[in-house]
Formats: structure tokens, C-alpha cells, sequence
């Protein structure tokens, strides 16, 4: 049996996991704009506007985090994963378009900043626009199959077929997705790039920057990827049927024969 | 634009995204 405190498919358990991540995410965020905005020295050659790297940094992060949730609740989906799965990879989606979107917005007003322009055909822009793209094409292709399921012109069985379809084939993009990323990641090594190279990730471990400047990028990634699960976590509760609504027929059933199989091995296990 | 005015830009842009999630997923609507 498992323990209580980490039975997510109990709502009550989930709630108060929810809302442990709020808290957590308020905390660290507050922390990271009193970090980037006051405590971290202005730039020596881009003066403040280097300020936006501890927004710009975390959201793509958080944006290539969250393609990777997409990735694996897609993966599965495709052997089989129910609901809950779909429900995931649905929400991680939304937060990797808004995430992506963000990184793409702070780039573009640092690069007006520092190179003197809001966009150029630079392979590493060029390759976030379209991870970008397939992820705005993820999330209306989930909510099609979310549309369609809700169509009841059909019997139980073609809709049980046409809902998998629809599952498999958001799944297949999540997956289209999920393989840009690293082409998005290391654009900037394999073409000459206007973007500079990982500042953080890069074969050499050394980071070529300030301290203070470099707790402020790890607080600042730190709160956007505990909000970003918050977000995924509560989008998933949203999902998901909620307790007081009765189960749909199939799912009782499941329920009672579950009971009848636990049943005689906790009378075992309580009079052992 | 320059210094702290794309800063203020930037962040703000940061605001608008982060409420407009929060509000999303605070809504009773499933």
C-alpha cells in the first residue's frame, strides 16, 4: 500500500503538495527579483539590460523543462498511459508555449538592447521559433482530441477508438517537439551564431561569471521551474475528474474489482 | 530604449505571462 503522504491519485494529498510548490515558488520568486533586480551589479559592457538574462535564462529553461515532461507523459501515452498522462503532457505543453514565448519576448528587448536589433535570421532564434510553433501546434492539437471526445454523435466503441487516435497523434508532436530541443541548444555550437554559447551548460564546467551574478541565475531557475510545477500540478488537478463527481461506469467497476483483490490481503496483513 | 527602461519592459512582460498562468490555473473551470 502506499504511503499518504505520496498517494497523488488522493486529491486531498495533491492539494497540499500543490500548495506546499505555491509557497516554495512565491518565496524563491521574490527572492530572485530582489537578487536580479537589486543585489546583482549592473553589467560592466551591457550595463542594466543584462538584468533581463535573470528572466530570459530561467524561462527557456523552464520552457525546455517542461517539452521534456511533454516528451516523457507522451511516450506514455503511446504504450498505453490513460487520462492522467494526456492530462500532464497537456498541461506541460501550455507552460512550455508560455515559457518559450517569454524567453523569445525578454530576448528580443536584450537584443534590441545590445545588438541594436528585435530580431535577425540567427540559427538559435530561428530554431526557438519553431520549437515555439510545434508547441503552439501541441496544445490545439491536444485540445482537438479534447473536442472531439466531446462529440457523442458516435457509439462508446468508435469514440473509445477516435479519443486513442487523437491521444496518439498529439503524443507523435509532443515527441516532434521534444526532439528540437537539442538542435535549439546547440545551434549555437553547430552554426555561427549571432547568440552567444551556453553560459551554464558547456563542456567545460568552469561558468565565466560573476558569483553574485551567477546565485541570482540559479535563484531566479530555481523559482521559475518551481512555478512551472506548480502550474503543471494544478492544471493536472483541473484535468481530471474531480472526487465529489461520480467515475464514469468503467472506472467503478475497475474500483470494485480492486477492492475485492485487496480486500483478504489486508485481513492477512492484520492478523499476522 | 535603453538601461533600466528594457529592463522594466522585460520584467513586466515577465509579470503579464506568470499572472496570466496563475489565473489560469486558479480558474474553477477544468
Amino acid at each position: 500500500m502506499r504511503p499518504a503522504l505520496l498517494d497523488l491519485h488522493r486529491a486531498d494529498v495533491r492539494r497540499r503538495g500543490e500548495r506546499v510548490l505555491g509557497v516554495a515558488a512565491v518565496v524563491a520568486v521574490v527572492a530572485a527579483l530582489v537578487l536580479g533586480l537589486w543585489v546583482a551589479p549592473p553589467d560592466a559592457v551591457q550595463g542594466q539590460s543584462q538584468r533581463l538574462m535573470y528572466v530570459h535564462v530561467p524561462a527557456a529553461w523552464t520552457g525546455f523543462m517542461a517539452v521534456g515532461v511533454v516528451a516523457l507523459a507522451s511516450i506514455a501515452v503511446l504504450l498505453g498511459g490513460g487520462r492522467t498522462w494526456a492530462a500532464l503532457a497537456r498541461g506541460a505543453g501550455e507552460l512550455a508555449v508560455a515559457m518559450l514565448a517569454l524567453a523569445y519576448a525578454e530576448g528580443m528587448a536584450w537584443g534590441h538592447a545590445a545588438w541594436g536589433v528585435w530580431w535577425t535570421w540567427d540559427p538559435r532564434l530561428v530554431t526557438t521559433g519553431v520549437l515555439l510553433l510545434t508547441c503552439v501546434g501541441y496544445v490545439a492539437m491536444s485540445t482537438l482530441a479534447r473536442d472531439d471526445r466531446a462529440r457523442d454523435d458516435r457509439g462508446p466503441d468508435d469514440r473509445a477508438r477516435d479519443s486513442r487516435a487523437g491521444a496518439r497523434r498529439t503524443a507523435l508532436v509532443g515527441l516532434l517537439a521534444a526532439v528540437e530541443v537539442p538542435v535549439v541548444h546547440l545551434s549555437v555550437l553547430w552554426w555561427r551564431s549571432i547568440h552567444q554559447p551556453p553560459t551554464l551548460l558547456r563542456p567545460s564546467l568552469s561558468a565565466p561569471i560573476d558569483t553574485t551574478m551567477l546565485v541570482a541565475l540559479l535563484v531566479a531557475v530555481v523559482a521559475f521551474t518551481l512555478a512551472g510545477a506548480w502550474y503543471v500540478a494544478r492544471r493536472l488537478d483541473q484535468q481530471l475528474p474531480a472526487p465529489e463527481e461520480p467515475a464514469p461506469v468503467e472506472e467503478q467497476v475497475e474500483e470494485q474489482v480492486e477492492e475485492q483483490v485487496e480486500e483478504p490481503a489486508v485481513t492477512t496483513g492484520a492478523t499476522r | 530604449m535603453t538601461g533600466w527602461s528594457v529592463v522594466a519592459l522585460g520584467y513586466g512582460v515577465g509579470v503579464v505571462v506568470w499572472l496570466a498562468l496563475v489565473l489560469r490555473a486558479r480558474a474553477r473551470h477544468r
